[in-house]
């Protein structure tokens, strides 16, 4: 416990110099820009983002990073309540009773609730992650190749499974990342891959590219495709503070959020976006006159927003433990990682512990700027949005364009991206989610290693696989996550939960 | 009819500064150069031992030669492409590269196609520096010494398996040159990255591996894992108890990564005078000096030709080794 302080007390020390916290407090509040702003997410910001962050130190550029994603939760939920946009997709649920809150003149409660169960929620599971990684770190130091493979296994089933839509357009997906990832130079024999004798291709298909284009370049065309449509409820933002009654009723709800959310977002697959569908579905389910969901009842508000920032942060356990991305946000944070030249996984915590106990000190700070920000600013945030997206996205593309070209100085790689907003684009006309692409294609050529390895240490022997029990473990969770998904009873309850 | 005259005086005064900047008078040519920003090319993304050591190293230049020496990061296919685009560039001393023992003799020596031959397209300057790699094994092997891990290697065949930080790199190829020197029986897996296999070392997933200086101290210094020797040919001042390969029996496994500067093939001799000796002027300053410890290097610096003579010694070595692993990449 003595150690747990000693080690909260090095981090706050990082993230309370003032360099760490000018980035902490633009990574919130351009978190919170692009999570009040419908069509920019968190993913492409931070996708757009990566290449600048080449030029920061390494501590400051996953704090402004991290800051990004949890400060979208918050924002998103602004667009969600007042005008029922959701600005991010993990507050599409907020918006059910958000926004019936705003039309009844309940949305400075409404707005109110979210924010401060959001920072409930954070720093409950601020104390998680530093309660719980270390002893994940020494799990994780016990794993060899065969393991890894099975907990890589495990992953992906689980992106699969958990993926809201089509199943058969998510396993699609996750293979057509596999497939991707196999673009490159061959790590055991040296051999080139479909590289179509292009030498840019010797290192495979580079992150950013594919990322920016995928995300980033494909929404800005989806959101152009649709003409702007804007409700604003702005001058009925009514009194800020929500009453007694509304205190009485949402303080379980974020507890119960906050609970939830923080497992889900360890998950392989989780993170804030499964937290919020889960949390909603509970409030509903536990709920006295379940009626009344839908109607602006508050708790479902409280309930899924403190959950999917309980769940965005937790979700840095797994990435920072074990170096394996739970949701595409962690992705491109590795991503960010290794272009800083960190090669995520459990000796970060042992080799970097000022950048492991800064980044985690660095989210309660962020939490507390959040609140700060967040509860007076609501007007302004209201305000942006009348900014004419045919402006912005000009801003937006050119950036992509600079910070995809000055990662390698590779004019290649800037028509990468637009290819990929391309595929992007047609991805999004068919429903198909780019995410579980993007984690086969982190997974694919990393379980390829493990397995290769683990073989080529066994000498050739597959049964390692099964014989080694964390391994067994994982792979029998895995083949029972897929049951479970098969059998048709859990698949319909699966699916009304997303609908809902 | 004037706009064809125009375009004809254009390319007579075009036609005459060629002959004036590849001419005949190499004296004239060196007084006005440099005269324009100069573009040092480093293969490898800015961050890395080889980028720092460049910015290090064209800060310097960039004072002596009184033009903006300017880094240009081409990375990607272990440095090859930032080399390739050395050797298609002019020869007019504009475009200079760094280039590493990686990419200078070991992938030439061993791949079946590149796009460049080190002897035929590249016209060596300066050596600059050189990192020894060290060897690490897994604490919980028994063996103190070289000597002890080859003779329990050869009591247990089959059971060492060496670990190697990519494939076609200094660690491979120095793994691959121990096991033929001493003819133990040992297995080698790859790994993409240095932290990957050391971490596997660290849990004794493999139990050796060759990592350069840099990399390896942290681990060396925090006892997580035991180094046994160095493969230079002298002591390096960063751990002097180690001894070299040679000291510790197995004679002939040397093997250093190394950093040098080179010009595209026909790059005037006088031109390749006046970088070496800026070069070997700016390698000398303290600041560099005090840069190569942190990367784990040593300045060695040598004139063009010995430069020359080293690519094509070390190319004839690894192809050989290559040969006799049977290592071939494409």
């Amino acid at each position: 416990m003595t150690e747990l302080f000693a080690n909260l007390g090095l981090g706050f020390a990082v993230a309370l110099t003032p360099e760490n916290l000018v980035y902490c407090l633009f990574g919130v509040l351009l978190g919170t820009l692009v999570g009040v702003l419908p069509g920019i997410g968190p993913v492409a910001t931070i996708a757009m983002l990566l290449p600048i962050t080449f030029n920061l130190a390494p501590i400051g550029a996953l704090i402004m990073l991290a800051g990004i994603y949890y400060g979208a939760q918050y924002g998103g939920s602004t667009t969600a309540i007042l005008v029922n946009l959701p600005g991010e997709s993990s507050s599409v649920v907020t918006c059910i009773d958000g926004y019936q809150m705003a039309r009844q003149g309940r949305a400075g409660a409404a707005l109110a609730v979210a924010a401060l169960g959001s920072f409930f929620a954070g720093c409950v599971a601020t104390v998680i992650v530093a309660l719980f990684s270390p002893p994940l770190i020494v799990l994780a130091q016990r794993f060899g190749a065969a393991e890894y493979f099975a907990l890589m296994t495990f992953g992906l089933v689980a992106a699969v499974v958990l993926a809201h839509g089509s199943l058969i357009k998510a396993v699609a997906m996750v293979f057509l990342g596999l497939f991707l990832g196999l673009v490159g130079t061959d790590v055991n024999s040296g051999a080139q891959r479909f590289t179509l004798g292009i030498p840019e291709l010797t290192d495979g298909i580079g992150f950013v590219p594919l990322a920016m284009g995928l995300f980033g370049i494909a929404e800005i065309v989806a959101n152009l495709a649709h003409p702007e449509r804007r409700e604003l409820l702005a001058e009925r933002v009514g009194h800020l503070m929500p009453s007694r009654a509304d205190f009485r009723a949402s303080w379980p709800a974020s507890l119960r959020g906050t609970a939830l959310g923080s497992f889900l977002g360890i998950l392989p697959g989780g993170g804030a976006l499964l937290s919020s569908f889960a949390a909603y579905t509970l409030e509903k389910k536990i709920a006295q006159d379940p009626s009344r969901f839908g109607k602006g009842a508050i708790e479902g508000v409280a309930g899924p927003e403190s959950a999917n920032n309980a769940g965005a942060q937790t979700s840095f356990i797994p990435m920072l433990t074990l170096g394996i991305p739970p949701n595409p946000v962690m992705a491109l944070m590795i991503g960010a990682m290794t272009i800083q030249g960190i090669q995520p996984g459990p000796q970060v915590m042992s080799q970097r512990p000022e950048l492991f106990w800064g980044m985690i000190a660095s989210m309660w700070v962020g939490n507390l700027l959040l609140v700060i920000i967040n509860l007076p600013l609501i007007g302004i945030w209201v305000r942006l949005l009348r900014v004419p997206y045919r402006l912005l996205y000009l801003a937006i593309l050119m950036f992509c364009c600079i910070g995809v070209y000055s990662l390698n100085n590779s004019t290649f790689e800037v028509g990468l991206t637009a290819l990929f907003g391309l595929v992007g684009y047609v991805f999004i006309r068919l429903g198909c989610e780019p995410a579980p692409l993007l984690l086969g294609f982190i997974l694919g050529p990393l379980m390829e290693e493990y397995l290769r390895r683990a073989l080529l240490l066994s000498r050739g022997d597959p049964t390692v696989f099964v014989t080694r029990p964390i391994s067994l473990a994982l792979l029998l969770a895995a083949v029972a996550l897929l049951v479970i998904v098969i059998l048709p009873a859990v698949r319909r309850t699966r699916d009304s939960a997303f609908q809902d | 009819m004037s706009s064809w005259r125009s375009r004809w005086t254009a390319r007579a005064l075009l036609g005459a500064t060629l002959a004036l900047a590849t001419g005949t008078s190499a004296l004239a040519q060196t007084g006005a150069y440099p005269n324009r920003p100069i573009r040092l090319v480093v293969g490898y993304a800015a961050g890395g031992s080889t980028d720092i050591l460049a910015r290090a190293l064209s800060e310097r230049l960039s004072k002596s030669l009184d033009q903006p020496v300017v880094v240009d990061n081409q990375p990607g296919s272990a440095g090859l492409l930032g080399v390739e685009a050395v050797a298609r560039a002019a020869p007019d001393g504009y475009t200079i590269g760094l280039g590493t023992a990686t990419n200078l003799a070991i992938r030439p020596a061993i791949h079946a196609s590149l796009p460049y031959d080190p002897r035929k397209d590249l016209k060596p300057i300066s050596l600059i520096a050189s990192v020894p790699n060290v060897m690490l094994v897994t604490s919980g092997l028994p063996v103190k010494s070289v000597a002890d891990l080859v003779e329990y290697a050869k009591a247990k065949p089959g059971v060492i398996v060496f670990a190697s930080t990519g494939t076609g790199n200094s660690s491979h190829l120095t793994a691959e040159l121990f096991r033929m020197l001493t003819g133990i029986e040992a297995g080698l897996t790859p790994y993409r990255g240095s932290a990957a296999a050391i971490g596997d070392l660290m849990n004794g997933q493999v139990q050796v591996v060759f990592d350069n200086m840099r990399a390896a101290i942290p681990y060396v210094r925090s006892n997580n894992v035991r180094a046994l020797a160095v493969t230079g040919s002298a002591r390096s001042p960063w751990i002097p108890e180690l001894p070299t390969m040679a000291e510790a029996g197995v004679a002939g496994c040397e093997l250093t990564a190394w950093y040098g500067v080179f010009g595209p093939t026909g790059l005037p001799q006088v031109l390749v005078a006046r970088l070496y000796e800026d070069i070997f002027r700016a390698m000398g300053a303290p600041e560099v000096k005090a840069l190569l410890i942190q990367l784990g290097a040593e300045a060695v610096i040598t004139t063009p030709s010995e430069f020359a003579q080293r690519i094509d010694l070390e190319m004839k070595k690894w192809g050989k080794v290559a040969r006799a692993a049977g290592i071939t990449l494409n």
